[in-house]
């Protein structure tokens, strides 16, 4: 039986076994936040999802990932590279999770957003980079 | 009778023409059916509204899926690229499988493929012989 997290899983798992990721962002990769103290890291969040039905049922799963490299900016993070790593890894790969069969996985946006400062203290500043992919996954090994 | 929703639709061929033996088509979401009649007006002067007589049904529908390259070409284009017409079964919903529309067939199919979306399939029909409606209504 297909589930869908496993999707979430194999993307956290691919990400985070590439060791040239890990050099960039050492902290890891993961789902929505990351550890307490962590400054160099990979954060995956779904964004959208949308099933494709036939008759016989649910025939793909369609979701839009938000893939973020980020990097506080003491530990002069290399987020131009970091987030290249993650494209080259994304944008066109491979992904394998049980029940299911890649059918597509791209880039849709890059994202860059303005550097982050913090409220209390403007001396510490978080840096994102990273973009929005799409995975499309059918039903069926 | 409640009223049904059609996620459990189905369209059924028999590649023999028999009618008796039909298998799924995979990967189908979608199926339409027209049973329009011809119509011909033969209003005359002095009627007091416009009068048709009816012909024969000119029965035909469309159906729609994604492409599966293990199941689509040989459960649909390869009886749409044949000349030999396929018994169709459509059933509204096989939670209730009893009820179906069922005859003889020809098929057209198509395919649509982009850069942004999942290769879909399309096709029409219409009647190669007579249609039922199962169980007869009453």
């Amino acid at each position: 039986m297909a589930d869908s997290s496993d999707i979430d899983n194999a993307l956290i798992a691919k990400l985070g076994s590439d060791a040239a990721l890990l050099a960039l962002m050492p902290n890891g990769v993961y789902w929505g936040v990351a550890p307490p103290d962590s400054t160099r890291f990979v954060i995956v969040s779904l964004v959208d999802e949308a099933d494709e039905w036939t008759f016989g049922g649910r025939a793909a799963e369609d979701a839009v990932y938000l893939v973020k490299a980020v990097g506080l900016s003491t530990t002069n993070p290399d987020m131009k590279a970091a987030a290249a790593r993650i494209d080259a890894l994304l944008d066109g790969g491979t992904l394998a999770a049980a029940g299911y069969t890649l059918m597509a996985m791209r880039r849709e946006v890059r994202i860059r957003p303005p550097v982050e400062v913090d409220d209390v203290d403007p001396k510490i500043r978080w840096y994102h980079r990273g973009g929005h992919y799409r995975v499309t996954m059918a039903l069926g090994a | 009778m409640a009223r049904q929703h059609g996620y459990k639709g189905e369209v059924a061929t028999d590649e023999t023409g028999a009618g008796t033996t039909f298998l799924p088509v995979a990967s189908i979401n979608a199926w339409t059916l027209d049973t329009a009649r011809d119509r011909v007006d033969v209003t005359c002067f002095g009627d007091a509204q416009k009068q048709y007589v009816q012909g024969l049904s000119d029965l035909k529908g469309t159906f729609a899926g994604i492409w599966d390259p293990t199941t689509t070409p040989g459960q649909i284009f390869k009886i749409a690229m044949g000349d030999v017409p396929v018994y169709l079964r459509l059933t509204p919903s096989t939670l209730t499988a009893t009820n179906f529309f069922k005859g003889l067939a020809y098929l057209d199919a198509s395919i649509n493929v982009a850069v942004n979306g999942a290769v879909t399939i399309a096709g029409t029909f219409a009647s190669a012989g007579p249609w039922t409606l199962e169980p007869p209504p009453v």
